[in-house]
């Protein structure tokens, strides 16, 4: 059964859609993601235009990062000094990633931009689960690490006290991460919460207690942010493909919550580092094999 | 067989007009949620001696061709902007006409952008690139008995809401001596045609609408999904 997106001006199987949606749920459950890094590429996969691929995802992050926000306010888990410092460089960040999209889209690279950035996020993060879950189990095991180190981004200049995270760092620190993961999520419609975590553990030095509070209060601000410029910019939200995404995920979600003791979250780790193998693997075919069509038409 | 079936339509269909030689089953096509593209019953009924001509052209619009080529390991693709470009486009003739003999029928080349008397890079590329999104034939009408002609063919649920010009023109010795015109009139209705009004003029309502549904869909999912 097919079903028609006004704004993708494609139908799509209604089936393959929602199955989709539950799997991208799902795998958002198990591993505590927004799912955006997956949702995106997979709906380019299946035949949806990237620019509205990458506006809908925007919308389904948006969706399951918000009612997270409302659970750690209600917690006091958020550090709403370091939210706001990440969410006033994520206003640029995300600007800037909708006008790059925009200018992409108007020439017509879209299309090997965006799977290639797809294919570097997914094999990058694949790396570091299957590293990091080699290093806990093979490499250095029963060996406790440290989770942060001082760097040099703790003598950088304009320092400020973050008093919910205990910390006094460079409020460039936080700004710049804010920019990136804004012009990610501007420019891929991903939220980058798995960008932004280790970052806030590793980089900034946060307690794992407001770490993910705080990610979620920037995320889900940066995406609603990121949902109005590309609407206002880019005219790429499809409504019906962005609800039907929100439904789905949810219930696979759900179906997650379910399962998830009775499963090994070591082998539950490797098994996703596979799959976004996989997905990346997708990505780097269609990049570099022989088109089908050599020509194409965008009506304006 | 055929013929029983077109004479028992042009009979109990007043309401399809049979000016010129020819008629559509439907005259409009709605877009909605169930779109999933239409089917369209063309025929009619054609002189001894005369060869027919029938194109179908929809509203132009501006629009981007894009061709890909390798640089590197790469495809890149490489942007013409084009002021008029059909949304649809069809040419049905019987017996079956190639594209480079209607090409030097010049009262028909004139008339339409996409087939012209000189041989145009161009425009093969943008009569392929529409091949592929499917909103491009060359196809024959389908003979029946001696007189009739029917054609049946698909218009794409990607196709733009809009008029498509329906052409007939009678051909003897290369030459048009006849010639009508019909509208096939595609138009969005219902909740899709909503959603893309309001993202055009009203992009603001649009997202504060998207916000709010998405947060009462999650808090709705999310409780439902938690209670059972």
């Amino acid at each position: 059964m097919n079903f028609y997106l006004p704004i993708a001006e494609i139908s799509i199987n209604i089936y393959v859609l929602l199955s989709l949606g539950v799997g991208i749920g799902f795998i958002s459950g198990l591993f505590g993601i927004g799912g955006g890094f997956i949702s995106s590429p997979l709906l380019i996969l299946v035949g949806v235009p990237p620019a509205v691929a990458v506006g809908s995802t925007t919308v389904q992050v948006f969706a399951s990062t918000s009612t997270g926000v409302i659970n750690h306010y209600q917690k006091k888990n958020i550090d709403y000094q370091m939210g706001i410092t990440m969410i006033i460089g994520g206003v640029f960040g995300t600007l800037t990633g909708v006008l790059f999209l925009n200018n992409l889209q108007n020439i017509g690279a879209i299309d090997n931009y965006l799977s290639s950035i797809y294919v570097v996020l997914l094999l990058g993060t694949a790396i570091f689960i299957l590293y990091e879950t080699a290093k806990v189990n093979i490499f250095y095991k029963n060996k406790k690490f440290k989770l942060h180190q001082h760097s040099w981004i703790h003598g950088l200049p304009f320092k400020f006290k973050y008093r919910k995270s205990k910390l006094y760092i460079s409020i460039l620190a936080p700004l710049f991460i804010g920019f990136g993961i804004g012009l990610l999520t501007g420019f891929t419609g991903i939220g980058g919460g798995f960008i932004l975590i280790p970052c806030m553990i590793y980089l900034l030095g946060m307690t794992t207690i407001s770490v993910i509070g705080t990610s979620l209060f920037n995320i889900t601000i940066i995406s609603l942010i990121s949902l109005f410029l590309q609407i206002a910019i880019n005219q790429n939200v499809d409504f019906v493909l962005a609800i039907m995404l929100i439904i789905s995920s949810s219930l696979g979600a759900a179906i997650a919550s379910r399962v998830i003791e009775k499963l090994d979250q070591e082998n539950l780790k490797v098994l996703f580092g596979v799959l976004l193998i996989i997905i990346a693997s997708f990505l780097l075919y269609e990049l570099f094999r022989t088109p089908n069509n050599l020509y194409r038409i965008d009506y304006v | 067989m055929f013929k029983i079936i077109l004479t028992i339509i042009f009979i109990s269909c007043p309401s399809i007009s049979l000016s010129g030689k020819f008629s559509l089953d439907k005259f409009n096509i709605e877009i909605n949620s169930n779109f999933l593209g239409e089917e369209v019953f063309l025929f009619g009924q054609k002189d001894e001696g005369r060869d027919l001509i029938i194109i179908f052209e929809g509203t132009e619009k501006q629009g981007k061709l894009f061709k890909k080529s390798k640089k590197g390991l790469f495809w890149i693709n490489d942007r013409k902007d084009l002021d008029k470009i059909p949304s649809f486009f069809a040419i049905f003739s019987t017996p079956k006409k190639s594209i480079n003999e209607i090409f030097l029928i010049p009262s028909i080349t004139r008339s339409h952008f996409l087939i012209q008397s000189s041989y145009s890079e161009k425009l093969y590329q943008i009569r392929e690139a529409l091949r592929v999104k499917g909103l491009y034939f060359e196809d024959e009408l389908q003979s029946v008995e001696e007189s009739l002609f029917i054609k049946k063919f698909k218009i794409p649920d990607n196709i733009s809401a809009g008029n498509i010009k329906v052409y007939l023109y009678e051909i003897k010795d290369n030459e048009v001596i006849n010639f009508s015109q019909k509208k096939l009139n595609i138009q969005k209705k219902g909740l899709t045609s909503k959603f893309e009004t309001m993202l055009e003029e009203q992009s603001l309502v649009y997202a504060i609408f998207l916000v709010v549904f998405s947060i009462v869909f999650s808090l709705i999912s999310n409780w439902l999904f938690k209670r059972r």
